[in-house]
């Protein structure tokens, strides 16, 4: 109790009678509607006005707070703007996505030209392959299991 | 079951996964250590697995992982004692194939292997042709535009080793220009071709057949181009060999 008699008085002295009023009036919805699409467009003391108008809101019981002056404030806090701005647009992200389809495009046709004009050994042919084992059977070549040679069709 | 097929493959085929056929007991010892070996790591990934799925699972619904595998002496004596114990029962065996391989009892006869950039030259050392010098001969792949249908690309050459079955063979390996390395997978051979060194190894070829293998220390750009090949075949075919040399 007594320390609250205490208090009271040097509250009421930090606290000025306009800070009160301007906290205890919901700021306008036209200046906090759709903040997220112009934030970035207002001049500073407009920005500033906000800011503060807003901050003063929260000294209230938040619950107090009007859903515009919520959104406003989450916005300039944590929203998308300033250094927290993503690093591509939507439309670049298309052009990223894209791009890289097309190089891995290139590659794999670079790849498949490349397979399909190598040089191909004689040996990879299945007559080649079958005389390959007749030699192996020929000579003994593995007893206990398989010795194909064969895998061209 | 195609898998299977390509294993235990005496020459290498295409896909090969697994060991090439042995013929010798040096190669037998060898696919028989990995067997055992691979026993061991089957369990214990299984266990390991095991407890750590338990652990997971049946976080704290069970006294069992609760009581036991946090926190307890006996457990933590079991964790240090057990690993120790599988490590021993892998390299008791594993050191006793090593001397085995390693040791060189009473050769019957010597085969001298150099190898050179990029081929290999043989020389029978215990063999002397008409003029009274020492069998020798150099052994090159056969290129692929002088392939006869049925040869093996990368793996033929112009003049394979003959060696004789169940006969004791040393081969003393060494280098002229470049570390090489004489491998020859289905007789469990692997041994570096060091210029300047004399190395040996032996094997008792216990099959007749051919083998296969390969320079295994890179060598240079044609390091590729080496292959060794070994026929193995009767004394009296290995005789009559050296009698045509």
């Amino acid at each position: 109790m007594l320390a609250q008699r205490l208090l009271k008085p040097n509250l009421l002295k930090t606290v000025s009678k306009s800070q009160i009023r301007l906290a205890s009036t919901a700021i306008s919805q036209a200046s906090i509607s759709g903040l997220d699409k112009r934030w970035e467009n207002l001049p500073e003391p407009e920005k500033k006005t906000v800011i503060d108008a807003l901050s003063e809101r929260q000294k209230l019981p938040w619950d107090q707070l009007t859903a515009q002056e919520k959104k406003a404030a989450y916005y300039i806090s944590f929203g998308e703007w300033g250094p927290r701005r993503p690093l591509y647009n939507a439309a670049e992200k298309r052009t990223i996505f894209w791009g890289t389809v097309a190089g891995l495009g290139i590659c794999t046709a670079v790849f498949l030209g490349i397979r399909h004009f190598r040089n191909v050994p004689k040996t990879m042919h299945k007559d080649w392959q079958e005389k390959s084992d007749e030699y192996l059977k020929s000579k003994h070549a593995n007893p206990f299991s398989h010795y194909s040679q064969v895998q061209s069709k | 079951m195609y898998m299977l097929n390509n294993m235990l493959n005496d020459v290498p085929t295409p896909w090969g996964m697994f060991f090439q056929d042995s013929a010798t007991p040096n190669m037998e010892g060898m696919m028989e250590l990995h067997n055992n070996v691979m026993f061991y790591l089957c369990m214990m990934l299984g266990f390991v697995s095991y407890m750590l799925y338990n652990m997971l699972t049946t976080y704290n619904h069970s006294v069992l992982p609760y009581k036991y595998l946090y926190h307890g002496q006996f457990i933590e004596i079991v964790w240090t004692t057990f690993p120790a114990m599988i490590l021993l029962i892998i390299a008791f065996p594993s050191f006793i194939l090593l001397y085995i391989c390693d040791e060189v009892i009473a050769p019957a006869m010597t085969i001298k292997a150099m190898g050179l950039q990029w081929y290999w030259k043989y020389e029978y050392s215990d063999f002397i042709d008409d003029k009274g010098e020492t069998i020798e001969f150099e052994s090159y792949m056969i290129p692929e535009d002088l392939l006869e249908e049925g040869q093996l690309r990368q793996l033929d050459v112009d003049s394979p080793i003959v060696c004789p079955v169940d006969t004791h063979m040393r081969f003393i390996v060494t280098a002229a220009d470049v570390i090489h390395d004489f491998a020859m997978p289905s007789l469990g051979i692997k041994i570096d071709a060091v210029p300047g060194r004399l190395n040996q190894t032996s094997a008792l070829i216990q099959r007749e057949g051919v083998y296969y293998g390969q320079c295994s220390e890179l060598c240079g750009v044609m390091h590729s181009s080496m292959p060794i090949k070994i026929e193995a075949v009767s004394l009296g075919e290995f005789l009559a060999w050296i009698d045509e040399q």
